[in-house]
């Protein structure tokens, strides 16, 4: 359903990402991991053209996304979970959730309802202002923000990023409950041991480029995957 | 007589939040503080001044119309100048804004002239209440009533709506905002605009209180901005709450020192907040 081709991007005059193809097809979890600085979130950026696309292109359900105005994308179920700063942290729970259906407010309650069946704890927490909460009530909001849309395919940038750790496997847990209704996710992951186990596919990236591309198992057991990238 | 100034404090506080609430989206949401809030305020009386006096207008209509104009003012800025720096630095838009004080101001005094103006020649005597402990003017309880109004009125819109939520959430976090879907150069529009609406608002009312003068915004510039501050920058409410504070502290402080001193009491509330908690009473972390 996305197809990278070839795409170069960065930050005005600096290239960060070298030529990289990449694909997600329906239903698909795949995880793109790879030390600090490798491009990793500037790749996942380049999608949503929240960086500068030097050359290559996005093509989603058949259409070129580098020309996509965002509404638009959004339209066709493409959403993005930011690392950082992804709520608002001013307004209420049930109003972060109320801006993620900006573009489109159809049957608003049922899938409200869906949010707060997926993340009980935000149930109590609707009034209470996002910045109040904790860190991994937070990614609950980020996370509930971005599937108001009901997306088809999820942009996740390292989504357990500073969580405590009985967070982290909650949040990974959860990705994969989104996953099982039907979501493809496109997530850039830290804990990438714990990222591949769960991934129906992988690319591991170093500078700019991408060094392999295997299932997750496939990768999780290839020796130099793992010396040179997982820790041993 | 405390209760006499404290209640002069309300007033002049309410005029001071309808300034800073535009002042404080507008700060949130482009990251500058917008130096030519008070001359908009002087133009939006000026223009109730043209509708009222000059052309007859009954008071209401005036009011309107004045802030209509004043809101196209607003975004006409905003097109021709603000627009075209969006990715300098913040202090040249700043610096910028005072260019465009200028201008505005420097064109009431072609229009209007340096002379005071008045909406009513005419003496009111104030109502006496409680023996003389306290007098209020007719035109007093008409500005308190319609600030009041309008700030139930942006309370309401900012709230309820959909833009009115947006433009919170842009003042939170632009970037996410905008990958949110929201329509941000729209949205930025209907802030000018109806930062343009609330500024003519306070021009008015405070040229209804005492009278019309080509520097009557500037010199409420400084409180407008201890009152963003005090609230916490982009946080409306924090406005609201910081312009009653400062206009009723300026007001009481006249108890203690001298009425010279009322703009050095802003100055000094704004200096205190930004050393004790720059984040502000309402705003975010920063």
């Amino acid at each position: 359903m996305l197809r990278i081709n070839d795409i170069y991007s960065g930050y005005g005059e600096i290239e960060i990402i070298h030529g990289i193809t990449l694909n997600v097809e329906q239903g698909e979890i795949v995880s793109i991991v790879g030390p600090n600085g490798s491009g990793k979130s500037t790749l996942l950026k380049s999608i949503f053209s929240l960086v500068d696309i030097m050359g290559g292109e996005i093509n989603y359900l058949g259409s070129d996304l580098t020309k996509a105005a965002t509404d638009q994308m959004i339209k066709k179920g493409l959403s993005f979970v930011p690392q950082t700063d992804n709520i608002f942290p001013t307004l209420t729970v049930a109003e972060n959730l109320e801006l993620g259906a900006y573009v489109s407010r159809k049957n608003l309650s049922d899938r409200f309802d869906l949010i707060y069946n997926l993340f009980p704890p935000l149930v109590e927490k609707r009034k209470k202002k996002a910045g109040t909460l904790s860190g991994g009530q937070r990614q609950m909001v980020a996370f509930g923000r971005a599937l108001v849309m009901e997306p088809k395919l999820l942009l996740l940038d390292e989504p357990t990023a500073g969580l405590a750790p009985m967070f982290i496997d909650l949040i990974l847990e959860k990705v994969e409950e989104i996953n099982k209704t039907g979501v493809s996710i496109l997530m850039v992951e830290q804990n990438a041991k714990k990222a591949l186990a769960m991934s129906d596919r992988g690319y591991v990236l170093a500078a700019g480029e991408k060094k392999y591309e295997d299932s997750g198992r496939g990768l999780l057991e290839n020796k130099e995957v793992a010396q040179l990238f997982l820790g041993g | 007589m405390a209760l006499q100034l404290f209640l002069n404090g309300v007033i002049l506080g309410s005029i001071i939040a309808l300034g800073a609430i535009g002042l404080s989206l507008i700060y949130g949401i482009l990251k500058f503080g917008h130096f030519a809030h008070g001359d908009l305020m002087t133009l939006g009386a000026y223009f109730a001044f043209l509708f009222k006096v000059q052309l007859g207008l009954p008071f209401w209509l005036a009011f309107v119309l004045a802030a209509a104009l004043t809101a196209g003012a607003a975004i006409l800025l905003n097109l021709i100048l603000y627009r075209h720096l969006k990715k300098r630095d913040s202090v040249i838009v700043m610096i910028s804004s005072v260019g465009a004080a200028l201008i505005i101001r420097n064109l009431v005094l072609l229009f209007w002239g340096p002379q005071n103006k008045f909406y009513e020649k005419a003496i009111q005597m104030p109502i006496v209440l409680g023996d003389g402990l306290l007098r209020i003017k007719e035109n007093q309880i008409i500005i308190l009533v319609l600030a009041l109004t309008l700030v139930i009125a942006v309370h309401l819109f900012l709230s309820k709506t959909k833009l009115g939520k947006a433009m919170r959430a842009m003042s939170d976090n632009i970037d996410l905002a905008q990958i949110t879907g929201i329509n941000t150069e729209r949205v930025i529009i209907w802030t000018w605009a109806m930062s343009g609406v609330l500024t003519a608002a306070a021009g008015i009312l405070l040229a209804f209180d005492t009278h019309l003068t080509p520097v009557m915004g500037w010199n409420l510039l400084l409180p407008l901005f201890a009152a963003v501050i005090l609230g916490g920058i982009g946080s409306p409410y924090g406005a609201m709450f910081g312009g009653l504070v400062i206009g009723i502290s300026q007001e009481m402080s006249t108890l203690i020192i001298s009425a010279a001193y009322k703009p050095a009491v802003a100055f000094t509330i704004m200096i205190l907040m930004l050393i004790i908690k720059p984040s502000g009473l309402m705003g975010k972390k920063v």
